[in-house]
């Protein structure tokens, strides 16, 4: 099983945060700080998850799981500040397979991701 | 705050006061110039960084003043108002504040204790700027000590529900009735309820005050899910509840109900997913992303039944409607009561790899004679496929690809239902051990029964219809095959005769041999029994093989012509086992040596053809239709009814089709009528409207060929037996419409 994890969030903060939560997880853990980083990411390399952020500069998060459903069926989830159903439904129409809401719980975050991934 | 890593609160206040810097720069550059766009931008992205950074701890003093600081600079971005100075003035003590706060975390880990109420007033004169009505949130000093004092009656059954671990205090809006909200069914949902207790928001309002459609009233409840679950219940009406881990019972949830939180949360999503109108557009990714989260949960839940019928239906998704029943499956999974049908199905069986369903033999004939009425349906579609054509052609060629997908279908339906008919044929092999038993005490007979192949199946019918023949030729065999022991003795023989029963598949048929050691059927007296009884003269006696003699004992005329003697018994009843075998499609064929056995063989179909009937009827008589041959009946008036040149005819789906009256074709009397029973039939040359008196309900008969002075009637192909005992004659319609 793909145990890498790209997460494509703009904040240090968030990349730092998801790396320590899912490390001791058994997960490896890869970085974009945009989507377009995220895409080129992407293109070099198969990722058995993604964690994306919303709003970010560069290449938003929409545009990027757009892009990457081209590329891959991998598992997507959105981490979100703004919680609305409109959202939601814009980050499942580009792509998404998961709309999580900050604040992120680890065991929830460690949990889903464990189920999505079938480990 | 929760516990976090050094690390992480360390790059926290780092972040924080990077972007706290940032929006510092960009205020004042606004303040310069009020209208520069990306001054704007930067503040509302320095802002958002704070706000998503604080978010990821639930930081909910700064989360809630940056988000209405941001969602102002949006408005300011795209035009809808400008910077002024009170606005300036009050998103830098917003930033002073928030710098404030990220120190005291940098201190002490945790925000100071009045943040919540300081955040409050700011966002109040924040909100003074705010173009769209941001309700106030949940107040972020919501009162929560009635959660610790939950008065017990308020508690519904905690050994169900475990153990509480988050307070949701829930105002709804005054006018939430209007908006068709249910305050007290929304609280009943809630995911883990453990308490719920409702009382006045404010002192009640005096009784001639009070407004009928107003709801006045706070609710406060008790949940044992995990807070992300009930967050997400809770999200579209974040503005009027607000949650806290309720203290006292705060607990880490189990590693079960976390499983079962993030596996709905899933499916949920997963749901959402197929629910997108465009899912099949384009790449299907989307789909195929779904498909797999939903396998990988139902795997990681061990959902073994359920993952049998998801991937049944994952398979081949081309159409909407296959989403559809794909969603239905989905939505199941999501409702608690099969989930713990589920769980618990598997304690009771332990280890059954199949499963049986035992199911009255009526409904399954039931469930074959829809299949059959669904293939006479299906030919309406080719026929509505052919007269596309001069429509549409490309029509013409959809309508037939579903007319092949109907029909390929209801041969697989119909495939799989008649093997739900197939039985073994140790269920009649059974009762034949018991039989020989008792007879060779009657008889004073000492035999061994054998019996080989009792696992052999074949079609119920058929098994039915060879039940008596069976025991009827076992009779014989013991009555007249078997020697007592002592002529057997006699003859160098073993004392004990031998009955050997034997049933096998071969070329598609079933066949069973019944074979006794006995003193076999001497050729000779058969030819020279049936000359004296008239069957064969005795030229024909003189040039009959031994063979074809033997097969005599089946001549209905062999046996009842005589008295019994060891002899002639052979052949008594062996006509009616023989006809009993030919109307059920099969053979019977005898062998015999003198003084070493005789062999009877039977080859049966595995199915019995069980076919599908119109009937219809004509005077008194009942009459059949083959069901394949019928397009439609329907009733015509007597006056659309047109002669032309002698034929009369009638308008059928803008085709003229000749009419034909049953009775005038079989020569019985008519009765008028004003309304014509018509039945459009299809034969080789096309559609043609034969009329008959009434039409009865289809029904599934057996055919049998007709015996008798009937077989040289070509008009008929067979008759069959109705469940009244009356017979059915079906009619051959080739054959009597020709020349018409």
């Amino acid at each position: 099983m793909n145990k890498s994890i790209l997460v494509v969030d703009d904040s240090h903060l968030v990349r730092m945060y998801y790396r320590q939560i899912l490390e001791p997880e058994g997960y490896e853990i890869f970085e974009a700080a945009n989507g377009s980083e995220g895409i080129e990411k992407a293109q070099q390399q198969e990722f058995g998850l993604f964690l994306v952020d919303i709003n970010m500069p560069m290449m938003d998060g929409l545009t990027f799981l757009e892009r990457i459903r081209d590329i891959s069926t991998a598992p997507a989830i959105v981490i979100s500040t703004e919680s609305s159903a409109e959202n939601e439904q814009r980050a499942y129409a580009a792509g998404a397979s998961l709309f999580i809401v900050k604040p992120v719980e680890a065991a929830n975050l460690v949990g889903n991701i464990h189920m999505l991934m079938g480990a | 705050m929760p516990d976090l890593a050094d690390s992480l609160i360390d790059q926290f206040v780092l972040e924080s006061a990077e972007s706290l810097s940032d929006a510092s720069d960009a205020l004042l550059e606004l303040e310069k110039n009020r209208n520069d766009p990306d001054a704007v931008d930067r503040l509302f992205r320095a802002l958002h960084t704070l706000k998503g950074n604080a978010a990821l701890f639930d930081l909910q003093p700064i989360v809630g003043v940056a988000h209405i600081a941001e969602d102002i600079l949006d408005t300011i971005r795209k035009g809808r108002q400008e910077m002024s100075g009170p606005l300036a003035d009050v998103i830098f003590s917003m930033i002073d504040q928030i710098a404030t706060w990220v120190t005291a975390i940098e201190r002490n880990n945790k925000l100071p204790a009045d943040a919540a109420s300081v955040s409050d007033e700011l966002q109040a004169r924040l909100r003074e700027y705010s173009l769209h009505e941001i309700k106030p949130g949940p107040s972020s000093q919501a009162d929560f000590s009635w959660a610790d004092s939950m008065p017990a009656h308020a508690w519904m059954d905690i050994s169900k529900q475990g153990q509480p671990s988050v307070a949701v205090l829930y105002t709804p809006d005054k006018g939430c009735f209007f908006s068709g909200d249910d305050p007290l069914q929304i609280m009943r949902e809630l995911p883990g309820l453990c308490a719920l207790q409702t009382s006045f928001r404010q002192a009640p309002p005096s009784l001639s005050d009070h407004e009928t459609y107003t709801c006045h009233l706070k609710f406060m409840a008790l949940s044992s899910a995990p807070m992300t679950e009930v967050a997400a219940y809770c999200r579209d009406y974040k503005d009027q509840i607000a949650i806290r881990a309720s203290g006292p019972h705060e607990a880490e949830p189990t590693q079960e109900i976390q499983d079962t939180a993030s596996f709905r949360q899933i499916i949920t999503a997963q749901l959402r997913i197929l629910e997108l109108p465009d899912l099949l557009d384009g790449s299907k990714a989307r789909l195929n992303a779904a498909l797999q989260n939903i396998g990988n949960a139902l795997r990681y839940m061990k959902r073994e039944d359920a993952l049998e019928q998801f991937a049944r239906l994952q398979h081949n998704i081309t159409e909407l409607q296959d989403v559809a029943e794909l969603r239905r499956f989905v939505a199941s999974l999501l409702d608690p009561q099969m989930a713990q049908q589920a769980a618990e199905a598997p304690a009771q069986q332990p280890e059954t790899g199949r499963k049986f369903l035992q199911i009255e033999q009526g409904r399954i004939d039931q469930l074959l004679n829809l299949i059959s009425e669904m293939a006479a349906a299906k030919n309406n579609l080719q026929y509505l496929a052919e007269r596309a054509e001069s429509v549409s052609r490309e029509f013409a060629v959809e309508l037939k690809d579903r007319a092949a997908l109907v029909e390929r279908i209801t041969q697989e339906m119909q495939d799989i239902v008649v093997n739900f008919r197939m039985t073994p044929l140790s269920s009649i092999f059974k009762r034949l051990p018991r039989l020989v038993r008792d007879l060779s005490k009657e008889l004073n007979r000492k035999v061994r029964l054998t019996i080989e192949g009792g696992e052999t199946e074949a079609d119920r019918h058929v098994i039915d219809t060879l039940s008596e023949p069976l025991l009827h030729m076992l009779r014989n065999s013991m009555a007249h095959g078997i020697e007592p022991s002592e002529e057997r003795a006699a003859a160098g023989k073993n004392p004990t005769g031998s009955i050997r029963i034997k049933a096998y598949h071969h070329n598609n048929q079933l066949i069973i041999e019944v074979q006794d050691d006995g003193r076999g059927i001497p050729a000779q007296k058969i030819k020279e029994k049936a000359a004296a009884s008239g069957i064969i003269s005795a030229e024909e006696a003189e040039r009959m093989s031994d063979a074809d003699a033997l097969q005599l004992i089946f001549h209905s005329g062999f046996s009842t012509a005589e008295q019994v003697t060891s002899l002639s018994g052979r052949g008594v009843g062996m006509d009616v086992v023989k006809s009993t075998v030919e109307n059920a499609g099969g053979r019977i064929t005898v062998h015999s040596e003198v003084g070493v056995g005789t062999r009877f063989t039977l080859a049966l179909p595995l199915f019995i053809a069980a076919a599908q009937m119109m009937t219809v009827r004509v005077a008194d008589q009942l009459f059949g239709i083959p069901m394949q041959q019928v397009q439609q009946s329907l009733k015509i008036p007597r006056k659309s009814i047109r002669k032309i040149k002698k034929t009369e005819t009638f308008v059928y789906r803008d085709n003229i089709l000749p009419l034909l009256r049953l009775h005038a074709l079989l020569d019985i009397p008519a009765t008028e009528q004003n309304e014509l029973a018509v039945m459009i039939v299809r034969l080789h040359h096309g559609l043609v409207g034969l009329a008959v008196d009434d039409f009865l309900n289809p029904v599934e008969v057996v055919i049998k060929p007709l015996s008798g002075i009937l077989k040289t009637v070509s008009n008929f192909s067979g008759s069959a037996l109705l469940a009244d005992g009356s017979v059915l004659l079906v009619l051959n319609l080739e054959e009597l419409m020709r020349g018409h």
